[in-house]
């Protein structure tokens, strides 16, 4: 036991080395990012279905329609309030949404994922 | 004593598990309960068929530039990177073929020259029984209710089974990202991203579209049918 303190010196050293990202960022919480709606989004007021299901579920509502569309050939989507919708991302989300950068990918950077959608699905269907 | 502790853990634990599972049994409760309240069915205007099929007439298509418009629009509409110049990379959904490439086993030896010298329009057949289909080991490749032999690119593992199984040459594997090599997206329809497959399946915007509404169809770009004001192409259910 004579590196004892070597050990310690050590010790405090790989510690401090593996927390570093928690302390250096202590009290620095990214804000959450404020979503930009288009004009027509806005003149909209709601999307096909209520903001905060939107909020909370858009990525399963995308999953089931892709799945609906392709597997299914179903393409008519109507919500609680009877108000029917084409099926499409490119042609009916992005219809409104036609701003990416400040909608979809504002959000996404912050929770950092990266959805592939964009791979296949052209992002700005506007032209804008 | 000991018999004792022994039966305070397994209740611990026991109650512990019940505890856990509230939450999670709640959630399922509740959305059995309200559910999201949206419905989802077929466009009213959506066409059904046991098989969609489609016939040319290869008489009104007597020279390679009839076939250009045509092959050029579903380029066109459907995407399609046409500006790549490695052949073994090239993507095809619709394609020029000689006689003898379109009907192999139907040669002999005394053909009337009109028809052997004829360009021919070639393109997924969507077979009654697709062999790609039974190949696909992920079922990415799938035959709908309407016959049409569809590509599931979400599922898609880009191991091209699919590729060798299918006798007519229609598909093709997106060795590269497709969108540099296209020339004038159509921003209404997906392109490709690498490693997929594709058959010409979408030629379906010029079918009279099984599940698509009009809206699928971009107004800008007469679809295919709608280049064929004569009867060179028309569709069917058989
Ligand atoms: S890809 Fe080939 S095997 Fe599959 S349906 Fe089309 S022609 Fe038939
Ligand atoms: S390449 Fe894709 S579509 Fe073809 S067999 Fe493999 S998974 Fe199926």
């Amino acid at each position: 036991m004579k590196d004892k303190n070597k050990i310690l010196a050590g010790l405090v050293i790989f510690i401090a080395a593996i927390t570093f990202p928690f302390w250096f960022n202590l009290g620095k919480a990214a804000p959450a990012p404020e979503l930009v709606l288009t004009a027509k989004a806005q003149a909209a007021k709601t999307c096909v279905m209520s903001k905060e299901f939107m909020t909370t579920n858009h990525m399963q509502l995308l999953d089931v329609w892709r799945h609906n569309v392709v597997r299914g050939s179903e393409r008519m989507f109507t919500n609680p309030d009877g108000k029917s919708f084409d099926m499409s991302l490119s042609n009916t989300c992005l219809d409104c949404h036609s701003n990416k950068a400040d909608f979809c990918d504002r959000c996404h950077n912050y929770a950092s994922v990266s959805p592939y959608c964009w791979d296949c699905h052209i992002d700005n269907p506007k032209g804008e | 004593m000991n018999n004792s502790r022994r039966r305070f853990l397994q209740i611990a634990g026991v109650s512990a598990l019940g505890l856990g599972a509230k939450p999670v049994l709640n959630a399922f409760a509740s959305e059995d309960a309200k559910g999201p309240g949206y419905h989802i069915a077929k466009g009213e205007k959506a066409m059904t068929a046991k098989q969609w099929a489609m016939v040319i007439d290869t008489r009104k298509l007597q020279t390679a530039e009839a076939l250009e418009p045509i092959i050029a629009a579903c380029n066109k509409i459907h995407n399609i990177p046409t500006e790549i110049e490695n052949k073994n990379h090239e993507i095809k959904w619709i394609w020029e073929a000689h006689y003898h490439n379109a009907f192999t086993d139907k040669t002999n030896n005394f053909l009337n020259e009109d028809v052997e010298n004829r360009p021919f329009l070639l393109l997924c057949n969507h077979c009654e029984d697709p062999p790609c289909v039974r190949a696909c080991p992920t079922k990415a490749t799938f035959k709908n209710d309407n016959g049409i032999v569809m590509m599931d690119f979400h599922r898609c593992i880009g191991c091209r089974f699919c590729m060798a199984a299918c006798p007519f040459g229609a598909r093709s594997f997106n060795f590269r990202d497709p969108r540099p090599f296209i020339k004038d997206n159509n921003k209404e329809f997906p392109t490709r991203m690498k490693g997929v497959l594709k058959n010409a399946t979408s030629a379906r915007s010029g079918w009279p579209s099984a599940s698509s509404p009009p809206a699928w169809r971009p107004p800008t770009v007469p679809s295919l049918s709608a280049i064929c004001t004569t009867s060179i192409r028309k569709c069917g259910n058989c």
